[in-house]
Parts: C-alpha cells; sequence; structure tokens
C-alpha cells in the first residue's frame, strides 16, 4: 500500500522566520506539507542560520531566497503564494504591506488564499507596532509576573514557551482553515498576537482578577488546592523529585510510601486544609525523605502507591529517560555541521499514517532552481538575469 | 453555526479537566460540536476547581470550566455502566473524532480501546491525550501539570540562572501550561488525522504524550544535548548558561529588551552613551552576546535601575526600535490602553455566574469567526436533547437511567 503522509498536497509559502512561525510549519512539513521557506539575505536575517538549532525548527522544509524589496522578488513570492494554499509570516506590523504582499495583494494573484499574520501583539491598537520575542510578549500579558519565587523578580518559563504555544495554535488555526477553504472555496485571513495567545492560555489567574479582583502573584510550584504539591530535593547533584498528592486515598498511601504512617494522625497534616496552611513544614519534612533517594527511585515508589510523581529532566536526564527512549523520541535522521544530528519525534503519532518526513533544514536557497524552474516554470535565461540583477539572495 | 471553519464537524470529549477539554474548546469555539460526557453527580472535575465568583465553591459556577467549555453540550454519562457504554458506541457511531484523556489501562479495561471504538465506526479518528502517550514503561503512570511540566523538561531551565540551588528549586510555569500544551497538541493531530481521512476514507488513533509535547517544545536544551552533548545550567556560573531572558529591574517595576542582533546592540550602545564594557570581546557577537547574557544584563540593569519602566519602554521600544516591553501585573493588562482597543478581554454571559471579563480569541478570522455561541453547560443540560431527540430513547427511559445513576 503506497500510503501518503496527512498534508501531502497542501503548498505552505513560508515567510516566518526566529521559532514560533518556523516551529508551526516543521511540524506541518514533517506532516507532509510542501513548506518553501522564503529567506534572504538582503535584510538583517532574524533568524541564526547555523547549528542543530536551526535544523530543529527548519528541517522538512524546502529554501528560496528572494530580495522582497526588489519588485521582482516580490513578484516571484506571489507567483508562489498563486500556487500555494497557505501564506504565513510574523514580521513586525506593516513590513508585509510595503513588500506588497499584504492580505490584499495576495488575495488578489489568489482569491481562496489562507493567509496567517503573527505578530507580538497584534496588528491593531496602540502598539501595534512593537516589536518583541516571546519574553516581552509574556511580560506585556501579566505570564512574567506570575512567574517565579514568591519574594523575587518576575520570571521567564524555560525554554521559549511563548513559541512553541503560539506555533501549535498556528497549526490547528491553518488545518481548520484549509478544511474550510476545500468545502466552501473560501480563504481567509488570520490574525495572531503571542500576548493574546498566552493571555488565552492562562484564565485561572485572568479569571479570578476579573472576577474576583485577586492577582495571584508569583506562582512558583504551588496549586490553589493541593499540597503536598512540589519539587523536592534528591539524591545527586541538583536532582529533584515532582509530587502531587490529590485526595485522601493518595495522602494515606504517600505517608506509607515515605515510611510516616504517623503523619495520617498528625493534627498539623490531618486534613487538605491544614497540609496547605503548613505546607512549608511539610515540605521540609518531606525533603528529609526524598534526599535518602535518587529522584528515579522516588518516583517508582510513588507511581507504585498510585501518586502522581516524576523526576524534574534537564537536557541530559531527558535524553537518557528511559520511556522517551522507549517510545523513540530521538530520531537519527542525518548530519549537521558534519556530525550526527538527531530529531526530536513529532509531537503526536499516528498509528496508520506513515512516519513523520524528517530531513534536516535545506541549505539557504537550496530549492531556488526547483522553486523558480519546476514550480513556476521559468526558463534558464531569467533565472540568470535574476540571479545576476541580485532578485536571488 | 454554518458558515464557521469547523462546521459540520462531530467531536464527543470523554475526559474532564483540562487537557481534553481545552482541546475540544479549540474546535468548539470555531464552529464544531461538541458534546461532552461527564460522569454523572459529580460531573467533570474542573467544576470543583476555581477560581468561584467571590470564593464561593458551586459546581455551576467554577470560572476555570465556564472558560475550558464555551460552545459544547454536555451529557451526563457512566460508561463503567453497560447500558452508558452502549450509548457511548451510539454517540460515536456518527462521529468524527473523539477526544478522550483516560489513563489506557482504564480504557482497556472498559473496552473502549481504539480497535473496540473503531469496529463502531471505521471513520472515527481517536484522539487520546495522556501524561504519557499509548505505550513504554510509564504508560499508566499519573501525572498531574506540575509533574508533566518537570518530567517533560521545561521545569528545569524556570526560571534559570539561580545563584543557589538547593533553595532555588526548579518551578513549574503559572497556571496549566503543560495541560494546555498537550491539549492544542491534540487538536493539531486530530486536524492532521482529518486531512488523512480525507485520502483513505478511514480513521485513526492519535496519541498525544504530554511529556513530548513539551520535550519537542524545549527547543535549544534537548537539541544540544542530544547532538552536541552541552546540556545547559540553571544555575548561575556553571557551565553553559541556558541564556533566561531574566526581567530586569527599573524605579518602579521590571522589562526584559533583546540585544543579541547586531542592530538592537549598536543601538543600545547609544542610548547608554557607549561604556567601554560594551566594546568588550566579550559580548562582540549575537552568539557571544547570547552565551554571555547574563552578564549583559546585570550591566545594563545598573543603568535602567534609574528610570521607570514607562521611561525604559519609550526609549528604548519607541525610540531605538529595540524589542522591550515592561512586565505587566494583572490590574496592568486589565487596564491597558492597548488591550482595551484590541477588546482583548471580552465580555461573557453565563446563567449562574453572570457576566463577567475572559479572554477573547487567540486567534481573529476575517471570514469564520472565532465567537462564543452558547455559555459553559450545566451539568446534563443536554441530556434530553441528545438521548431523547437524537439518539430516540424515550422520556420513560431518560428518567430510568437518571434513577440508576446511568446519567
Amino acid at each position: 500500500m503506497n500510503k501518503q503522509l496527512p498534508l501531502e498536497g497542501i503548498r505552505i509559502a513560508d515567510f516566518t522566520q526566529v521559532v514560533q512561525g518556523p516551529y508551526a510549519t516543521t511540524l506541518l512539513g514533517q506532516m507532509g506539507a510542501e513548506i518553501i521557506k522564503i529567506e534572504t539575505l538582503s535584510r538583517t536575517q532574524m533568524d541564526q542560520r547555523y547549528g542543530p538549532m536551526f535544523s530543529n525548527l527548519n528541517g522538512s522544509k524546502k529554501s528560496i531566497t528572494l530580495n522582497l524589496k526588489d519588485p521582482r522578488g516580490a513578484n516571484i513570492a506571489k507567483e508562489l503564494v498563486k500556487i500555494s494554499d497557505v501564506a504565513m509570516e510574523n514580521f513586525g506590523t506593516g513590513v508585509m504591506e510595503r513588500f506588497g504582499l499584504g492580505y490584499e495583494d495576495l488575495k488578489e494573484v489568489k482569491p481562496d488564499i489562507v493567509m496567517l499574520s503573527s505578530q507580538a501583539l497584534g496588528r491593531t491598537g496602540p502598539l501595534k507596532d512593537a516589536i518583541g520575542y516571546f519574553a516581552e510578549a509574556s511580560n506585556f500579558a501579566g505570564f512574567s509576573h506570575l512567574t517565579g519565587y514568591t519574594e523575587g523578580r518576575p520570571g521567564m518559563v524555560g525554554a521559549i514557551w511563548a513559541d512553541h504555544l503560539t506555533g501549535m495554535h498556528m497549526i490547528f488555526a491553518v488545518l481548520s482553515a484549509i478544511r474550510h477553504q476545500r468545502r466552501t472555496g473560501q480563504g481567509q485571513y488570520i490574525q495572531m498576537s503571542m500576548a493574546e495567545m498566552v493571555i488565552s492560555a492562562m484564565p485561572e489567574a485572568i479569571l479570578d482578577y476579573s472576577v474576583n479582583g485577586r492577582d495571584l502573584g508569583r506562582q512558583e510550584n504551588r496549586e490553589i488546592a493541593m499540597a503536598p504539591h512540589n519539587v523536592y530535593r534528591c539524591k545527586g547533584f541538583d536532582k529533584w523529585i515532582a509530587i502531587a498528592v490529590g485526595n485522601e486515598s493518595e495522602w494515606n498511601a504517600f505517608c506509607n510510601v515515605v515510611g510516616h504512617s504517623e503523619w495520617i494522625q498528625d493534627p498539623r497534616f490531618s486534613d487538605p486544609l491544614k497540609r496547605w496552611e503548613n505546607q512549608k513544614e511539610l515540605d521540609t519534612l518531606i525533603t528529609e525523605w526524598s534526599l535518602d533517594h535518587t529522584d528515579y527511585e522516588a518516583m517508582e515508589a510513588l507511581q507504585k502507591a498510585g501518586i502522581a510523581a516524576g523526576p524534574v529532566l534537564d537536557g541530559t536526564g531527558l535524553v537518557n529517560d528511559p520511556h522517551l527512549k522507549e517510545r523513540g523520541v530521538f530520531v537519527p535522521i542525518g548530519e549537521v555541521e558534519g556530525k550526527p544530528y538527531s530529531q526530536v519525534a513529532h509531537p503526536w503519532r499516528l498509528s496508520d499514517s506513515p512516519t513523520p518526513y524528517y530531513a534536516i533544514a535545506p541549505g539557504m536557497g537550496e530549492h531556488n532552481q526547483y522553486v523558480l524552474s519546476n514550480l513556476l516554470g521559468m526558463d534558464e535565461n531569467t533565472i540568470s538575469q535574476l540571479e545576476n540583477d541580485g532578485v536571488l539572495v | 453555526m454554518d458558515n464557521k471553519a469547523l462546521s459540520g464537524l462531530s467531536v464527543v470529549e470523554l475526559g474532564g479537566f483540562i487537557p481534553a477539554p481545552y482541546c475540544t474548546k479549540l474546535m468548539a469555539d470555531l464552529g464544531a460540536s461538541v458534546v461532552k460526557i461527564e460522569p454523572p453527580g459529580s460531573g467533570d472535575p474542573a467544576r470543583k476547581y476555581g477560581p468561584f465568583p467571590d470564593d464561593i465553591p458551586n459546581i455551576e459556577k467554577s470560572l476555570l470550566f465556564a472558560y475550558l467549555n464555551t460552545n459544547k453540550k454536555s451529557v451526563t454519562l457512566d460508561v463503567k455502566n453497560t447500558t452508558g457504554k452502549k450509548i457511548l458506541m451510539e454517540l460515536i457511531r456518527d462521529a468524527d473524532i473523539l477526544v478522550e484523556s483516560n489513563s489506557p489501562k482504564s480504557m482497556q479495561e472498559l473496552g473502549l480501546d481504539y480497535e473496540s471504538l473503531s469496529s463502531e465506526n471505521k471513520g472515527l479518528i481517536v484522539t487520546s491525550i495522556t501524561p504519557f502517550g499509548q505505550n513504554g514503561p510509564y504508560r499508566d503512570y499519573k501525572a498531574n501539570d506540575l509533574v508533566s511540566f518537570h518530567i517533560g523538561g521545561i521545569g528545569y531551565p524556570t526560571p534559570g540562572d539561580v545563584d543557589d540551588p538547593d533553595t532555588n528549586p526548579p518551578l513549574k510555569a503559572p497556571g496549566h501550561q503543560a495541560d494546555i500544551m498537550a491539549g492544542a497538541t491534540g487538536a493539531s493531530g486530530s486536524m492532521s488525522a482529518l486531512f488523512a481521512r480525507e485520502m483513505t476514507g478511514t480513521g485513526q488513533h492519535v496519541d498525544v504524550s504530554e511529556q513530548e509535547a513539551l520535550v519537542r517544545a524545549i527547543g535549544m536544551a534537548v537539541v544540544q544535548t542530544i547532538n552536541r552533548n552541552e546540556t545547559p545550567s540553571r544555575i548561575a556560573g556553571v557551565g553553559r548558561p541556558i541564556a533566561t531572558r531574566k526581567p530586569l529591574m527599573t524605579k518602579d517595576g521590571y522589562f526584559t529588551a533583546q540585544f543579541f542582533m547586531d542592530h538592537f546592540w549598536e543601538a543600545l550602545k547609544n542610548v547608554m552613551g557607549h561604556p567601554e564594557w560594551m566594546d568588550q570581546e566579550l559580548f562582540a557577537e549575537s552568539q557571544l552576546r547570547m552565551e554571555n547574557l547574563d552578564a549583559i544584563l546585570l550591566l545594563v540593569e545598573e543603568w535602567s535601575k534609574d528610570y521607570t519602566k514607562a521611561e525604559i519602554y519609550q526609549i528604548l521600544q519607541v525610540e531605538n526600535h529595540i524589542p522591550c516591553l515592561p512586565v505587566n501585573t494583572m490590574e496592568d493588562i486589565f487596564n491597558h490602553p492597548h488591550y482595551i482597543e484590541r477588546e482583548t478581554f471580552q465580555e461573557t454571559s453565563h446563567p449562574d455566574i453572570g457576566k463577567f471579563k475572559s479572554p477573547g480569541p487567540p486567534y481573529r478570522w476575517s471570514e469564520t469567526p472565532w465567537e462564543i455561541v452558547s455559555a459553559a453547560p450545566r451539568l446534563g443540560q443536554h441530556n434530553k436533547e441528545i438521548f431523547c431527540d437524537k439518539l430516540g430513547y424515550s422520556l420513560g427511559d431518560l428518567t430510568k437511567m437518571y434513577q440508576v445513576g446511568i446519567i
């Protein structure tokens, strides 16, 4: 059986850069969509085009270099959009319009195009021109204010959270819009603001303020009602176990696992309210137990008793985690800069579709010939003229 | 409800709290028809989870539940009961997608594994969102947002750059970010399976592991470790730094700004009056600046602490086009002219809660609006509509099933 990947036949003109857009399009590429990344040397490069990190966000794509400031470059982009289903971009507000590639321009050449734009704060409002990355969007959303230690400064969630969160929602939005386009022939323009994306993903704090006027402040590892609910130091350097005890039967089981069945009767901890009130004291006592165990020993003992627990994993911890290993989460797919390169597996598994299409990032402009000649039907003379005129940089 | 992006898509949700409900909320808010199955009596656990208006708990007034379940219909059904299970099978017979978040073991024990569900409806897409996925040694382990966030690797670098690792533990993100990411991954995965079905005519099992949804989103740390054997450290001054974008102090609050690109760095030099330290080799290139970010931030803070956050925003972002925004508090975001003009917070009306402001759309659509058409349902609000009007049970059946606790 010659089975295809789910998104084969979908073509995306990808003007996105940095993290959020490239994250979305690399995953769409792995699902079989043809992603044509439009790059250039003619303006400042926001993409850090080297190393494994670039492949992590730009694998499974094709690359064309186009100087979009040159009307001929912009025109080639339009021709590409004409034969694409989707165009995506995350430049500052107004940049695509200056290239003559705004939604209205693209709709003219391809009436049913699905276009998605994502900016830090969106394309309207007094701060529409503000530029920012995940940190700035997280600040402006109030997310940084809720992150960190109680008495400390606001914090940043590790990795590049807001970008990846936005990227994952871009995929859902784009696929939903293509479904509509195929059913009705109607394209459309989808606009995102990374700050609003973050706001919509933190309803607990927003609604508590909106309805009760309460600002939760820095959240540490707390939960509104659960204790124990924290990370606890384990044997070894900077090793921790996360433990969440949800109800009375889990609490009783927990006391037995840590060898303190007397805590069940202890007036300081005998009901969930007291455990919540005295959680600092409780956390200290739990640490006395956890320090005698490795993070994995603690997880096994607690999980066996039906309690949610897991080690805090850093990069090495993830790579060595037996579960991730058995699930095949790190996939060797080729070489980057002369060294073997492994890809983190696609974040969802399909039982009946072929393995995702994994490939390292294309070289800059590696597919100029393919796009210009094969897709757009240009002849050699035209292409070398464009090359000589600096349009293909 | 006809001209929505997901009009005509029929979804059944079997799984509570956040991951599955967030997944189906994304679909429902774009026009999919979502039937939410809740356990009789107690309902979705999110109903017991705050915040509640005036801090008075009420199963019909959880603001979190109200947010996560807009545009859905609620039926109560005990799927552990034989009749309940039979009704579930009737519900999925003409559905496109079942989104569930139960442990693989319990689904198997209930006879609700993918094969059994699929034999009822070959076109059905079953999306399972679980902490660890459908196989592997942790398959049936328990996790919640805290555990998932940390075992998914994003807790370790949060907030990062700590001086004393013993007293500054790794942290989770605010709210339930791991659950939300898993739900969004389930929504995207479901859509991809829908496209596959267009070609093959058959549904399939979409396996979402919350841990993996996070591992894929880490980027640098895991990619560098697996490929270059360099694990970034969360401890200040130890090994390869995480390059956290730690917010910097001003007179009256905090902000972040980015200087790694050359033109931002040059602009910053001008703003700060070309101090000598900025010309050091250590900071000469963008990659070096990223590696030595912690040192740069300390030095920039020496400068920024004499200004207000509004002044810093004006100088860096407005006058010099350096990416820079202040850290807003909850009060700040509800009063900011930018969010007010964009109607970021939208008034929602709920029969039991009344009117309240809630986060608006995560995306804005020109042709097929994201829209709250109906408030989150009361527990079992649509039992009659779904069981009687749709599946053909009589009102007598409804009462009998209610009495014995099937619905």
